[in-house]
């Protein structure tokens, strides 16, 4: 199941059912755990859009460090 | 009104009709009160659906700016600051949406405290005009966005 489609499906659940979203969070984290797929969208997906406008820049953020190779040091700052 | 797009004259009209109606009878305040429950879902799906494509989009165009400037033997840098260039294009629209979902949840509110005797019809009403146009603004703002690539 493509995780778009999981994350659409999620974003569904948070405007039509927003009491269930903390016992969902609890679900999507562990079934993204059980499955080995990486969580911060989907559960991104339950937030508001800028919480997966976050998720998208963060993975957009980590595609940039693998082609040049992360230059960040350890205390958070760029050279 | 020629150039708003059918979908939003639908609703314009529907909420200008609902106000309209708002100082009519009880029968008629129900027909109002439906059609803004309609306008309500409408705008919700209509919303959702355009923000499900908005972040795929700006998903792509990031990931496709970085790819161009590690094809042209670009620097990080580069890179960076075309990501930043797609992020500024697109803020606009997460505004949009915010303040769509914001519209949305006004006029739910206002839907319930009519039911609770707390609000009149024409609280309603022009809840639902606010979200039509709120709704028109959000689908332009993305297609302004979409444009500019």
């Amino acid at each position: 199941m493509p995780l778009a489609f999981v994350a659409s499906l999620l974003q569904f659940l948070a405007t039509e059912a927003p009491h269930l979203v903390d016992e969902v969070r609890k679900l999507v984290a562990a079934w993204a755990a059980k499955k080995g797929i990486p969580h911060d969208a989907l559960l991104a997906a339950l937030g508001p859009v800028g919480d997966q406008v976050k998720a998208v820049d963060v993975a957009v953020d980590q595609h940039i460090a693998a082609l040049w190779g992360d230059q960040t040091p350890p205390d958070g700052t760029r050279k | 009104m020629s150039d708003v797009p059918p979908r939003f004259r639908f609703a314009l009209a529907a909420a200008l009709a609902s106000l309209a109606l708002s100082g009519c009878g009880a029968s008629a305040e129900q027909v109002a009160l439906n059609g803004a429950a309609v306008t309500a879902n409408t705008a919700r799906l209509v919303v959702q659906t355009a923000e499900t494509g908005a972040l795929a989009l700006y998903r792509a165009e990031q990931t496709s700016a970085v790819d161009l400037v590690k094809a042209q033997n670009g620097t990080r840098e580069q890179a960076e600051a075309a990501v930043r260039a797609v992020r500024a294009k697109w803020t606009p629209v997460w505004d949009a949406i915010d303040a769509a979902t914001a519209a949305h949840a006004a006029l739910a509110a206002a839907i319930v405290a009519y039911e609770q005797g707390k609000k009149t019809i024409a609280d309603v009403s022009r809840a639902v005009v606010a979200l039509a146009i709120i709704e028109q603004g959000t689908v332009a703002a993305i297609e302004q966005a979409k444009g500019a690539r």
